[in-house]
């Protein structure tokens, strides 16, 4: 410890409690679907949301993160609001399975 | 962990509003069960078509719409619309042709129904192509809330545009004015300790003045905009840019700065030009925008300040600037 400082009285902090979840992931929702934009679309997202040209396509890179031990084969979809048109060349995927870190 | 890449095209539909926030949402579906749908913010902006506030030279509120022909041949625009609040606006376009990457500047007047925080929205129709929507705010304060900047010419002799601080040790006169090359702030303080043992970034630490300046009038823009500053430092007097338009850090800035002390009058005068070409969007045939200036002083006790408008010492907000024009 540094200083002299001492603690007196009741502690703010709370004690953990364990808990357990009983909460069971179905496989589907074990895949997780992440939108990756560049520098210029981040520029001044926090206040304005991510920027994209009104002049021609954008395009949003879409990663999605297997975390099943199987792989996982199903179809991607997105919209948008204020009058944004979206399209997807190819929205059937397969992801492969989940590889376990190889442990010693 | 395994991952796959998938590639989505979103391009603007004939209803896109440019500027308004709106959601992109991508899920994906596995044999009937859904994953955890992805949502992001998303904004569109054009090169087709840009809008803000400016006044024009008879000097009336206008939006100016400025349309680019972004295609590889002649469009013709056929009309430019605007909406505010409930009142709409048709601004004549007389079919004029515009040439491949040339821009079409119209000026659609801001009707006497529109005040503080009126939202609006431009339409250009053109022939054969797209409607092309943007959108803003405007506000129009009242006359006495506008502050004046007159021609670089008349600035020696001009009456300040405004007087802050009333203490006998410290108080400051600002004086507007500009040239179609800049904008020049000068600050004249009345301060019996001039005091200032920083440099570059660190000024505002000590005797100094800073400067702030957004597009448009107060309110009609998120962004913080510009800020400057300007000391007499140990090596003379010093130019910096705290913030640049775009809101990054300053470096390098083409601003000037004249900074002289008179012992025996206890005044010091900061005279800071500031070149329209570092302030883009900001143009001096907008004829308006939003300044604010903050006079700092330490007499050796810690900073203290006079401030003309907020936005600068607390939070960066252009909300709280002054409303300038720029007068003949």
């Amino acid at each position: 410890m540094h200083g002299a400082q001492v603690v007196t009285g009741k502690s703010a902090l709370r004690p953990v409690k364990s808990t357990r979840s009983s909460l069971t992931l179905t496989p589907a929702q074990r895949v997780v679907v992440a939108q990756h934009y560049g520098d210029a679309a981040r520029a001044g997202s926090k206040a304005q949301g991510y920027r994209l040209s009104g002049d021609g396509a954008n395009t949003v890179d879409v990663q999605l993160y297997n975390l099943n031990d199987v792989p996982m084969t199903g179809s991607l979809h997105a919209d948008a609001d204020n009058g944004w048109r979206t399209a997807i060349a190819q929205p059937q995927v397969t992801i492969p399975r989940c590889r376990r870190w190889p442990w010693p | 962990m395994s991952s796959v890449a998938v590639a989505v095209k979103v391009s603007a539909g004939p209803d896109t509003v440019m500027g308004v926030r709106g959601e992109l949402r991508v899920g994906a579906d596995f044999g009937g069960r859904k994953a955890s749908p992805s949502v992001a913010e998303i904004t569109g902006s054009s090169l087709t078509g840009t809008a803000g506030h400016v006044l024009t030279t008879g000097g009336k509120h206008a939006v100016r719409a400025v349309y680019t022909n972004t295609t590889d041949r002649p469009t013709r625009l056929s009309a430019v619309t605007a909406q505010f609040g409930e009142k709409r606006v048709i601004a004549p376009t007389r079919g004029a042709t515009v040439q491949p990457g040339e821009s079409l500047p119209v000026d659609v007047p801001i009707p006497g129904t529109a005040k503080d925080g009126t939202d609006y929205r431009v339409r250009f129709v053109t022939v054969g192509d797209a409607v092309h929507r943007i959108t803003g705010t405007v506000s129009v304060p009242s006359v006495d809330a506008i502050t004046r900047a007159g021609p670089l010419a008349q600035i020696d002799g001009a009456p300040p545009a405004a007087s802050v601080g009333k203490a006998p040790g410290l108080s400051a006169d600002v004086t507007l004015a500009w040239s179609q090359e800049a904008l020049v702030v000068d600050v004249c303080v009345a301060d019996d300790v001039q005091r200032q043992t920083f440099t570059g970034q660190n000024i505002w630490q000590g005797d100094s003045v800073q400067v702030a300046l957004a597009p448009g009038f107060p309110g009609e823009t998120v962004s913080a905009g510009a800020e400057y500053g300007a000391a007499l430092t140990s090596s003379g007097a010093e130019s910096v840019v705290f913030r640049t338009m775009d809101g990054s850090p300053g470096t390098r800035t083409a601003a000037t700065s004249t900074v002289t002390r008179d012992d025996s009058a206890n005044r010091t005068r900061y005279r800071m030009s500031l070149p329209w070409a570092e302030l883009a969007p900001i143009a001096a045939d907008q004829r308006l925008l939003s300044v604010s200036v903050l006079v700092n002083d330490d007499d050796g006790g810690g900073r203290s300040f006079l401030a003309w408008g907020g936005g600068i010492s607390h939070a960066k907000d252009s909300g709280q600037y002054n409303a300038v024009t720029l007068a003949d």
